[in-house]
């Protein structure tokens, strides 16, 4: 009752041919409804030019205009946020395995007799191959932001390609070691989370980037021999890692894409997060500050306070908030600095804090039972809900506008217009918050990071889409320099439109029809 | 495949659990054409054991030898020998039964890999369902599917978690007769249950995994203490 036993390889390739087999849905489909989103950019890029040119007449859109202040060199600018990505990407790939199998994949796979090594390769190369991207674009972004020649640039690439992939097979190799992969991560982390300081530390120095010279291509030449060699390495010892290993990294892989599909960092964080702290606190809270509320206001008290305690007991997210500010923070201590790097560095770290609010938002969409005992109506509870994320990122547009009035001038203005942002990215974090489940029920389009739903961009642009919107009024004040009278009006009704869209946005989860 | 004296498992002295043990340490052997059930009341450690011993989990203490050798799933030998369905249900969610089920056939080099499948299909009541996705199953048939591999596929042990669980009368009942085949052919299960009519039809002997102690004991003993005591 034998046959040869198969390849690794060969199996591998069944399971593609199949999967493909049955995949009738396009790349493009992931795409669908996109338009919803690129209206929404369209609209607000049209009224930040049209109220740019009104208000500005003459000036052009575009007119730096703070001066003085700490000098950060800008090279830095490129090289700390480039090494900070490079540890970042290894701390993720450590996290990841970097040797993974999918559930199924193992379920299935990992019981045949076949050879391991040919099984696992693809696996294997998947991240070299992906770090090999990130530390070009690494090395490149240094390259421009400092500036350099063309062969200087080829070498930075280079240089950053072959110490990220290196690393990576590093990674590779520790695997089988829990102890050594845990330094190695460790280590990534602390170099990732130790950028901001040392940011501000250059620039309170205001020491100078150093130039990259020629001498990074034979560094890089020499980065690839050893690269090489410990490919070779790890490629003999790929049937070494033990099932378990890959099951528990191929688990976490799964759900942290499912985690990236979504643009959902909350379970990304949860993915990617290392437990080690105990299921259960010393003691609970009693809550007592609920007994002092009027009993009708009771539910809604008890939905902000919930809210309230996950984010401050779930120490990742504040500490998110927190980090988000290093990003703009940085961008406004370089001696002058431009309004397209100052609106782009706000709206991501804007961005990455709105995330890190909307926790309970998403717990009660992923168990609406809670939610929907409560003696009130769905809105009322929506609009409770918008309570922890209005204020902690008017806090956070209060500090970041703090600093935006002491380097442009008149901070009142500022902070004024910064209060009046923070509720429209609650808005935002409220509508991502509520939007529909992606499911993988129905039919699947294969890519060569495993079958994905589509529609995914749909479900993407829900929440960024208002927070644009409420977000013109600061930007056409940066991009201007000043805060003109109109732009708080506008700022008022911007942000209510977004409350209200937030409010009465009433979809459902869309879930494909099987094939 | 077997070990020193036709025993294929030996265990002396486990220790299981996630960083804690979950239970006193167990000493088992598992010989040729015997077929052992597992009892014990809900988070006594039953599934913790099955998993240490197909590697899924890493053993606390003690030792734990298969085939006369310390347990290493890397290994290939292991890995043709032991057929293991712990009800994980981890299934590619766009190859149909059939797919899963040929992909089992040919990555153990079955020699009739498409009519081992049909028969599969067959015994398992899965005929309707042969060209459904698993997302188009029922959870039961789901079951059916990953028992439907173990089957499928050659084996010296089988080790499986609860298999009666989420199965119909019928499947069960003819469940207990391929468990009986599988025994009579000198083939070995080791398998958790709640079942005392699986277990009274198919065990050689039962391990019970209490709080304080473990002890084996006969089938009609198992019944009792399944019935009564659990």
């Amino acid at each position: 009752m034998s046959r040869p036993l198969p390849s690794g390889k060969h199996i591998r390739r069944l399971t593609r041919d199949a999967t493909k087999y049955h995949s009738d849905a396009q790349l493009s489909d992931l795409l669908g409804n996109v338009y919803i989103g690129l209206f929404t950019v369209a609209m607000a890029a049209s009224m930040i030019f049209a109220l740019t040119s009104q208000l500005a007449p003459g000036e052009g859109p575009l007119r730096p205009s703070a001066s003085g202040g700490p000098g950060l060199d800008v090279g830095w600018i490129a090289v700390l946020p480039a090494t900070a990505a490079v540890a970042a990407f290894i701390g993720l790939v450590v996290r990841l395995g970097p040797l993974s199998l999918s559930a199924a994949e193992a379920g299935w796979w990992l019981p045949m007799p076949v050879d391991r090594r040919s099984l696992l390769l693809s696996s294997a190369l998947r991240w070299p191959a992906i770090g090999l991207v990130v530390g070009a674009l690494a090395g490149t972004a240094v390259a421009f932001a400092m500036p350099a020649g063309g062969l200087v640039m080829l070498g930075c690439a280079a240089f950053g390609a072959m110490l990220t992939v290196t690393l990576v097979i590093v990674a590779g190799l520790v695997q089988p070691r829990p102890e050594a992969g845990r330094a190695l991560r460790w280590t990534a982390d602390a170099v990732a989370t130790a950028v901001p300081v040392i940011g501000i530390l250059l620039a309170v120095s205001g020491t100078r980037a150093p130039q990259p010279g020629l001498l990074l291509l034979p560094i890089a030449l020499l980065l690839t021999g050893a690269a090489v060699a410990l490919w070779n390495r790890w490629d003999n010892n790929l049937a070494d890692v033990q099932g378990r290993s890959l099951r528990h990294h191929g688990a976490v892989t799964d759900e942290a894409l499912v985690a990236v599909l979504s643009l959902d960092t909350r379970s990304l964080g949860r993915a990617l997060a290392v437990r080690t702290e105990s299921p259960q606190r010393s003691r609970s809270s009693r809550m007592s500050w609920l007994a002092r509320v009027p009993r009708s206001w009771r539910p809604h008290a008890a939905l902000i306070s919930a809210d309230a305690l996950l984010f401050a007991r779930t120490v990742r997210q504040p500490a998110q908030v927190f980090l988000a500010l290093a990003l703009p923070g940085i961008g406004l201590l370089v001696p002058d600095p431009g309004p397209v790097s100052t609106v782009a560095m706000l709206l991501i770290g804007a961005y990455i804090a709105s995330l890190a609010t909307a926790e309970g938002i998403r717990r009660a969409q992923l168990s609406p039972g809670l939610d929907a005992a409560l003696p009130i109506g769905q809105r009322i509870v929506r609009l409770s809900r918008l309570a922890l994320p209005a204020t902690v990122m008017s806090g956070w547009f209060l500090v970041i506008t703090a600093v935006i009035g002491w380097r442009y001038g008149d901070p009142a203005a500022w902070l004024l217009l910064g209060l009046l942002t923070g509720p429209a990215w609650g808005a935002a974090a409220l509508r991502a918050g509520y939007r529909p489940v992606t499911t993988f029920g129905g039919p699947l389009i294969y890519t060569p990071m495993g079958s994905l739903p589509p529609g995914l961009s749909a479900s993407m642009m829900r929440g960024p889409d208002v927070a644009l919107v409420g977000s013109v009024p600061i930007v056409v004040a940066l991009i201007l320099g000043h805060t003109p009278p109109l732009l708080f009006g506008l700022s008022v009704v911007l942000t209510a439109v977004a409350v209200l869209i937030a409010l009465y946005d009433d979809s459902q989860p869309t879930r494909g029809e099987p094939k | 495949m077997s070990g020193v004296d036709g025993v294929l498992l030996e265990v002396d002295g486990l220790e299981v659990g996630y960083g804690l043990p979950v239970c006193p340490p167990i000493d088992l052997r598992v010989g040729a054409g015997e077929v052992v059930a597992v009892i014990g009341s809900n988070g006594s450690g039953k599934s913790t054991l099955l998993r240490t011993v197909v590697g899924l989990l890493e053993p606390l203490n003690g030792r734990l030898q298969m085939f006369g050798a310390d347990l290493d799933e890397r290994s290939t030998g292991f890995r043709a020998a032991v057929a293991a369905e712990l009800g994980d249900e981890a299934f590619f969610p766009t190859l149909t039964v059939r797919e899963h089920l040929l992909l089992t056939c040919y990555g153990h080099g079955v020699d009739d890999p498409d009519g081992v499948t049909d028969y599969q299909i067959e015994v398992f009541g899965l005929t309707e369902r042969a060209n459904a996705l698993p997302s188009a199953l029922s959870s039961g048939q789901r079951r059916r599917l990953a028992l439907a591999a173990a089957f499928a596929r050659p084996r010296s042990l089988m080790i499986l978690d609860e298999p009666e669980q989420r199965l119909d009368a019928t499947i069960r009942g003819a469940l207990g007769g391929w468990l009986v085949e599988e025994r009579e052919a000198g083939g070995s299960v080791l398998m958790a249950t709640h079942d005392p009519e699986l277990l009274i039809r198919t065990a050689t002997k039962v391990l019970v995994i209490s709080d304080d102690e473990i002890r084996l004991v006969g089938p009609e003993r198992g019944v009792e203490i399944i019935r009564h005591e659990l």
